[in-house]
């Protein structure tokens, strides 16, 4: 199988004086499948781009393998992109537009068209390769663009967004396609979303990136347990961790709303977080701390109970059957195992000795 | 609609419907009618002659050479227009510094009144003074100075060159604003698929503005055909009608000899070639909208 590393060494991209991505280094491995995930306008598409080779990085050095491939143009760095918008040729029918890159290849004509057949097939066109993009769903579109993507088997896909235009329902169902598509052709894949759920089912590895920066790189599940700043643990989940600034010293914390033993070497402004189903709600005098109820909604698998502790708001995940009421005071129960600490000044996660 | 709103819709128009017929249609069958009488300056009264006109210029050689001058001039006109209009948009869509003073730039022979556009190639082509020759010259192309305008075998082209000048700008603009309007994803994606710049250009931004193609031609084919300043400044229609085309020679015969009614039968003529033209522009438009609804 042919499969790419892609190599990313202190690459930025400056336009003017604006920085959109700094200073990012990450190392994708043969065959992985790697989402970049952050919020709109943090620089995932522009690192892609650069990648690709659509637009030049201002700095730093991209690698595909084991080659340097800063100069080179997009259509001799072996990948394949599917676009936002598929970017599909309206002129051409889904048969020509899957055949496109073999056409410019210069492949002949019967090679070809047994290629886009097989490709055609892999994702499910069969039947459509003489309309043209115009007379197609968004969901078939999108599988246009797949087709073209992998038809001449690259070593690398490119994805920016390419789910974003669908309806929730297909969304999911693509998302699954995907995946398998992905997994069976061991294509090395770089992936762009805002959406953590699609980067959790998705990815191998996340790279959660916020305003041209890079947070952290990891597993979902290493992300989504031990969040490497408060950002990654404020992005991530729905709804997101719990963040409370407190103040600790000499062991103790200075907060009257909340009472918590300070684990040792933790000192100074923090900030503490649980993930709102690693909390429970207790009686008011029970819990780490307590307030009154401020909203509770509904999920279907669960119920979320808001509630409001001094000047902040604390979402905490209970059973569906839970029965509290605006209003009520509650108390609400630290799972010590699942606590977070980060450095308030500087949002980095702090450390600790759990076995205390 | 109901019969009543059918009324007031009729009423609603009827100005404009008023005001073309009088300032177009009245105008177009006078001329019609004024192809079917003798009118002379030494007979004023018209007289009726049915089609005797029309046999007469059929018979005419000169007739014959200005339909022959009017494809010549009206297809290297709008080819040379639209291909050199269409290179200046590709440069001009480039990124690259000082792009907004090229873009004004190139509007300048557009912009120009005619006649000065006119008057400014007459020098140029000055047989003594001329630019034209002093550089030709100069590269050792010819020894001594050429009467271009002067010369049977160099009017035409030389009023061709002087007529794409003065019009590209406005085809460049046209392609440009197309140009702009090109899926940016569509060309980038075809440079993934590996396709250079010529063939992203034949491929995807072609295909890409060609009903803007297909319009600007034909409007710019109804332009040129029509044209009158340039070539009736620089030759008058001469040497010999090397240069006369139908509204040069409208124009010479009407006022020039007042053989007004032969002068409207080159203009029921070339009122045909315009309606036959116009209709074309219909078509496409329309394709082109159709196009437009269902993508
Ligand atoms: N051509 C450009 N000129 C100037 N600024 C640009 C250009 N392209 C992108 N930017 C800026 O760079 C930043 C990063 O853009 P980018 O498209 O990479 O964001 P993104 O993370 O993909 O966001 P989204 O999720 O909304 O697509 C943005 O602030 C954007 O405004
Ligand atoms: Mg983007």
């Amino acid at each position: 199988m042919i499969l790419a590393s892609v190599t990313l060494s202190s690459v930025s991209k400056f336009w003017g004086s604006f920085v959109a991505v700094e200073k990012i280094s990450l190392a994708m491995a043969d065959g992985e499948f790697i989402v970049l995930l952050g919020p709109s306008g943090c620089g995932k598409s522009t690192t892609m781009r650069m990648i690709a080779g659509l637009d030049d990085p201002s700095a730093g050095e991209i690698r595909i393998d084991d080659r340097v491939v800063n100069d080179l143009p997009p259509g001799k760095r072996d990948l394949a992109m599917v676009f936002q918008n598929y970017g599909l040729y309206p002129h051409m029918t889904v048969a020509d537009n899957i055949g496109y890159p073999l056409k410019v290849a210069g492949v002949n004509r019967e090679e070809r068209e047994r290629q886009v057949r097989a490709a055609a097939e892999r994702v499910e066109l069969g039947g459509l390769l003489e309309r043209k993009p115009g007379q197609l769903s968004g969901g078939q579109r999108q599988r246009v663009a797949l087709g073209r993507a992998i038809v001449r088997t690259p070593k690398l896909f490119l994805m920016d967004e390419p789910l974003s235009n669908l309806d929730a329902k297909l969304r999911v169902y693509m998302r699954a396609e995907l995946k398998h598509l992905q997994r069976d052709l061991g294509t090395t894949t770089i992936y762009v979303t805002h959406d953590q759920v699609e980067a959790m089912t998705l990815a191998d590895r996340v790279a959660v990136m916020a305003n041209g920066k890079l947070q952290q790189v990891g597993t979902p599940l290493d992300i989504y347990n031990t969040p490497a700043n408060v950002f990654v643990a404020g992005f991530l989940g729905n709804p997101p961790m719990n963040l409370l600034p407190i103040a600790i010293a000499d062991g103790r914390v200075q907060d009257s709303e909340l009472t918590l033993a300070a684990p040792a070497g933790v000192n100074g402004a923090i900030t503490v977080g649980q993930r709102p189903e690693d909390m429970r709600l207790s009686e008011t005098d029970a819990g780490n701390m307590a307030g009154e109820v401020y909203t509770t909604e509904l999920l279907g698998d669960s119920t979320l109970v808001t509630v409001k502790v001094g000047k902040n708001l604390v979402a905490v995940k209970t059973d569906k059957n839970t029965k509290v009421h605006m209003g009520e005071n509650v108390g609400i129960r630290f799972d010590p195992k699942h606590l977070h600490f980060f450095d308030t000044t500087s949002g980095t996660r702090v450390a600790f000795d759990a076995s205390r | 609609m109901s019969h009543r709103e059918r009324w007031m819709a009729w009423i609603f128009v009827a100005p404009a419907l008023l005001l073309v017929g009088a300032l177009m249609y009245y105008p177009m069958i006078g001329t019609i009618i004024e192809s079917l009488y003798s009118t002379s300056f030494i007979n004023p009264v018209p007289k009726f002659q049915g089609l005797a006109a029309y046999y007469k210029i059929l018979a005419d050689p000169i007739f014959g050479q200005v339909v022959w001058n009017s494809l010549i001039w009206t297809v290297f006109v709008v080819a040379l227009q639209n291909v050199f209009g269409l290179l200046v948009a590709l440069l001009l869509n480039q990124q690259m510094p000082g792009q907004g003073l090229m873009r004004s730039l190139v509007l300048l022979p557009w912009v120009l009144p005619g006649v000065v556009a006119a008057i400014l190639w007459r020098f140029m082509y000055d047989p003594q003074l001329g630019l034209v020759n002093s550089l030709l010259i100069s590269l050792g192309l010819i020894d001594h100075g050429t009467a271009w305008l002067a010369e049977t075998s160099t009017a035409m082209g030389s009023i061709i060159m002087a007529a794409v000048w003065k019009g590209f700008p406005f085809s460049a603009i046209v392609y440009l604003a197309a140009l702009q309007t090109v899926d940016q994803e569509q060309v980038e994606a075809a440079k993934i698929d590996g396709a250079g710049a010529t063939r992203r250009l034949f491929d995807v931004v072609l295909p890409g503005i060609k009903d803007v193609i297909a319009i600007n031609l034909l409007l710019t084919t109804i332009l040129t055909f029509n044209y009158f300043d340039i070539i009736w400044v620089m030759t008058n229609g001469g040497p010999q009608n090397a240069t006369a085309i139908f509204p040069t020679q409208i124009y010479e015969l009407g006022f020039g000899q007042f053989r007004f009614g032969e002068a409207a039968v080159y203009g029921v003529f070339s009122i045909l070639v315009l309606a036959l033209l116009i209709m074309v522009y219909f078509g496409v438009l329309s394709r082109g909208r159709h196009r437009g609804k269902a993508s």
